[in-house]
């Protein structure tokens, strides 16, 4: 449990972080060149979009290809309002909603000099759909039944149906692939294709070089169609370790680390030449009920299929504190699987509180009265059961201590039941748990949540509802919300389904931790957005008088 | 001397293949599978997943697994890596030779430097600097090799930032030097983590080798080469320490696999990506054909390395013949 030392300590953080703003004013300057060495703990897996899935290929990815069009700052995921283009500078609806065409930047060119066609639109939509590709995006992009290209420039999706997500599924769902490198491809063979290891791609940056398990390097594409980024080249630096990547960014060996974990946040900032960065976070942990029986699923949970008892130990667990202590200042409690930094969050919808005499009431009416030992017990039947926890997550294992004394103190024996990442994976997706502490980064379309808490998603065989939560309405308030072409409309609903998913009590919501990245003092001006921290990295800069040895490398040099 | 070195090759297969087989079963018997823990986000579709498992036969039954990839074993083909979307070969061979450098350099140092301060220990035994050298090599043969690697690469590279944090070469600068520079950048960035495994290893080999150099010192070949006014340093140099190599030659025998697998928690510390940390992460990700082809690796030379110890015995010592 942190002390309340270590927490004055981050107060003097808080005014750094806020001071990061001020930097905005200066980015009109137009200064180009420099280096920005990114720490990183994984490698990439492949540099191809569809099957990407790690964070490090993500970012690359990110870099060197691009969507039609990105979201504004709100990541509104209902019709086109506040996008910006990306790849298509322009788009049209069909009178029937039910098309739409994007426009090609004409200046749009592939990083081999190739023009962008529309025609590259139409491959990569079919490549993404291909079964034998085997892209996660594939089941998000069922309602576009097909594309067509009118003319070299425009490319117009045809959906199946209306609904409210149309544009964010055919804008931001696939990063477009060039069709006249990869059209002889063989689907099935996609990830160990040489163009998965050396892309060609038509963002800011171009492909330069990956050395495995070393590092990535891209390069400014001096003629990007939506002007040149300012900084010249980007280094992905691997570390394994944390501790080495913190180190690399506090000598000045690496200029960014996209997640500084709390217990080092003091450290960096006795820094001098490295500020703390806070921006918003997708992230939220909570522990989640087996409603099904570990060993049989086709039975009820002896304890968790009764919703009272989930209700009752939700209310035993002071999930403030537990924020507090895991993360000081720098976490938030989290209201569900829905982050502050999406559209329709609502901190206003129904929560349990956290009140141990309730919880010691409603464990009493439910007939579990407390033993000689103090662990309460029903048919002879104590109260007990384990929880989950992968040993590489520190985090969790503090939770899980915290939640474990809270328990403890209303009469309920929780076992901390420790396990490798990739176990508690697969005991998590087999659904052989009682309870597991989850972290997720939910997704920026809040459709999404029914693959983590609907119905259907319980039934699946691996389905990714692993609790086995299954209410009928919940998925009726999340589809009517999901058909609702009006923000307000859609946030009602929204606001209904999160509060009876909350009274029922599926899993105990615990904390959203905030994001603080290190960044050295040079570069400027890092503002960064919740899903992706490198959107707008082609806009940072380093300024002239502030570069090291490291950034005199221009272009040309670093042609090969 | 053939047949036997015959003999002990075919004993090498068997113990190769057992070994090869109890891992794969022990693997696939652990929970968790590389499509699993690759594809580890709950919003992964299922069938996604289930694509990916048809795709590399995990969902065939365990027997069938087991006999296709004995097949590829024996065509000499180690898989496909998921986690790496790579053939298992490539993988392997862009991390052993980082591994062979670093081990390589930091053994040749270490037996270096072990012999020489076990020649030093005996030549001053039972005075002042004899104890010294022998508490020292105390300290660092006691010591975990993540602390001292985490105490180097604090004080060297951190405080008083004389080398490189980690990696293996300079991420910005290395594409643009000189040949030379290259070689420069390189061998710098080997200072530390050579300097952590060496200092380990060489402490344990200068126990050895006083102790050995102690025992033959007292024989009565050297008492006779003595008498016969030999000088001292000849005596020590060309009597005591030819005889009492031999069992730092075994130390340097059964040092082979350890040179494959290399060191786990000091190319982790210094990001070195060589064959420890790669098996390490592998186990993570439940990556098991690259699994399966590190611990074959390391079982070929552990017995390898057992061979070239009996050679390098008969060689040292002609009293001892492998007949």
């Amino acid at each position: 449990m942190r002390t309340p030392l270590v927490a004055s300590s981050l107060l003097p953080l808080l005014a750094v972080i806020a001071c990061q703003h001020g930097d905005r004013a200066r980015t009109q300057g137009g200064e180009y060149g420099g280096t920005m060495v990114i720490a990183v703990i994984g490698d990439a897996d492949a540099l191809l979009p569809p099957i990407t899935v790690n964070a490090t290929s993500y970012e690359v990815d990110g870099l060197v290809f691009e969507n039609l069009a990105r979201p504004g700052a709100t990541l509104d995921p209902i019709g086109d309002q506040g996008w910006t283009g990306q790849l298509a500078d322009s788009w049209t609806w069909g009178r029937d909603s039910l098309t739409i065409g994007f426009h090609i930047d004409s200046a749009a060119r592939w990083h081999d000099g190739v023009p962008v066609r529309s025609s590259d639109v139409k491959f990569t939509v079919e490549l993404y759909k291909n079964p034998k590709v085997g892209s996660f995006v594939a089941p998000l992009l069922a309602n576009i039944d097909s594309v067509s290209t009118p003319d070299s420039s425009i490319a117009v999706f045809w959906f199946k149906k209306r609904y409210p997500g149309q544009f964010y599924d055919a804008a931001y769902q696939m990063r477009i692939l060039p069709r006249h490198v990869l059209a002889g491809a063989d689907p099935a063979q996609l990830q160990s294709s040489p163009f998965a290891r050396h892309p060609i791609g038509s963002g800011p940056y171009r492909f330069v070089n990956w050395v495995p398990r070393q590092t990535i390097e891209l390069q400014a594409d001096t003629s990007y169609h939506r002007g040149r980024p300012r900084l010249e080249r980007l280094i992905w630096s691997i570390a394994p370790d944390p501790n080495a990547s913190l180190v690399r960014v506090l000598s000045g060996d690496a200029d960014f680390l996209e997640f500084v974990n709390p217990p080092d946040i003091p450290r960096v900032a006795k820094t001098p030449n490295v500020k703390l960065v806070a921006y918003p976070s997708m992230a939220y942990g909570y522990l989640l009920f087996n409603e099904r029986d570990p060993n049989d699923q086709s039975r009820p949970n002896a304890l968790f299929a009764d919703r009272s008892l989930r209700r009752a130990l939700t209310m035993a667990i002071d999930r403030r504190r537990v924020t507090r202590s895991v993360f000081d200042s720098l976490g938030s409690v989290a209201y569900g699987p829905y982050t502050r930094a999406l559209p329709y969050f609502d901190s206003t919808v129904a929560e349990l509180p956290y009140s141990p005499d309730s919880a010691r009431h409603l464990l009493d009416a439910l007939g579990w009265r407390a033993g000689p030992d103090g662990i309460r017990v029903k048919n002879g039947t104590p109260l007990r059961f384990s929880m989950l926890v992968p040993t590489s997550s520190a985090v969790r294992m503090q939770t899980a201590v915290l939640l474990q004394a809270m328990f403890q103190d209303v009469g309920v024996k929780a076992d901390i039941e420790t396990a490798d990442m990739g176990t508690v994976r697969q005991r998590s997706e087999a659904r052989q748990f009682q309870t597991v502490i989850e972290a997720m980064q939910s997704d920026g379309n809040p459709s999404s949540i029914l693959q983590g808490w609907g119905v259907d998603a319980a039934k699946a065989k691996d389905g990714g509802n692993a609790g086995s939560y299954e209410n009928p309405r919940f998925d009726a308030l999340v589809d009517t919300a999901i058909a609702q072409f009006d923000a307000a409309r859609a946030k009602s609903y929204y606001f209904r389904a999160h509060s009876l998913l909350n009274e029922d009590a599926p899993a105990i919501w615990l904390w959203e931790p905030s994001t603080v990245a290190a960044v050295q003092k040079r570069i400027h001006p890092v503002d960064m957005r919740a899903d992706e921290w490198f959107a707008n990295i082609s806009q940072w800069y380093i300024p002239s008088a502030e570069r090291m040895p490291r950034d005199q490398i221009r272009l040309a040099e670093a042609q090969r | 001397m053939l047949r036997l070195l015959l003999r002990r090759a075919g004993h090498g297969i068997l113990i190769v293949w057992l070994v090869a087989t109890a891992t794969f079963f022990l693997l696939h018997l652990a929970p968790g599978d590389p499509i699993a823990a690759s594809l580890d986000s709950p919003l992964t579709p299922p069938a996604v997943r289930a694509h990916y498992r048809h795709v590399y036969g995990l969902d065939q039954p365990l027997s069938v697994q087991y006999g296709h990839w004995l097949v590829m074993m024996t065509h000499g083909d180690f898989g496909f890596s998921f986690p790496h979307r790579r053939p298992v070969s490539a993988v392997i061979a862009s991390a052993l030779p980082n591994t062979l450098l670093l081990m390589g350099v930091a053994l040749v140092l270490a037996f270096a430097a072990g012999i020489a301060l076990g020649l030093i220990q005996a030549r001053h035994r039972g005075r002042p600097l004899d104890w010294g050298l022998g508490l020292g090599s105390l300290f660092f043969y006691s010591m975990p090799d993540f602390w001292l690697a985490l105490m180097l690469l604090f004080l060297f590279a951190f405080v008083w930032r004389v080398f490189p944090v980690t990696g293996m070469f300079d991420p910005v600068m290395y594409p643009y030097y000189g040949f030379w520079q290259r070689i420069g950048d390189r061998l710098w960035h080997l200072v530390l983590p050579a300097s952590t495994l060496a200092l380990l290893s060489a402490a344990a080999i200068a126990r050895f080798q006083r102790a050995a150099l102690l025992d033959v010192a007292g024989e009565d070949f050297v008492l006779t080469a003595r008498a016969k006014g030999v000088s001292e340093r000849r005596v020590l140099m060309h009597h005591v320490l030819r005889n009492a190599l031999l069992p730092v030659i075994t130390l340097f025998g059964l040092a082979l696999p350890v040179l494959l697998g290399g060191s786990v928690f000091v190319e982790k510390v210094f990001s070195w990506p060589g064959m420890g940390l790669l098996t390490v992460e592998a186990i993570g990700t439940r990556d098991y054909p690259l699994l399966c082809a590190a611990v074959i690796i390391a079982s070929v030379l552990v017995i390898a390395g057992s061979v070239i110890a009996d050679a390098l015995y008969a060689v040292v010592d002609p009293r001892v013949r492998l007949e």
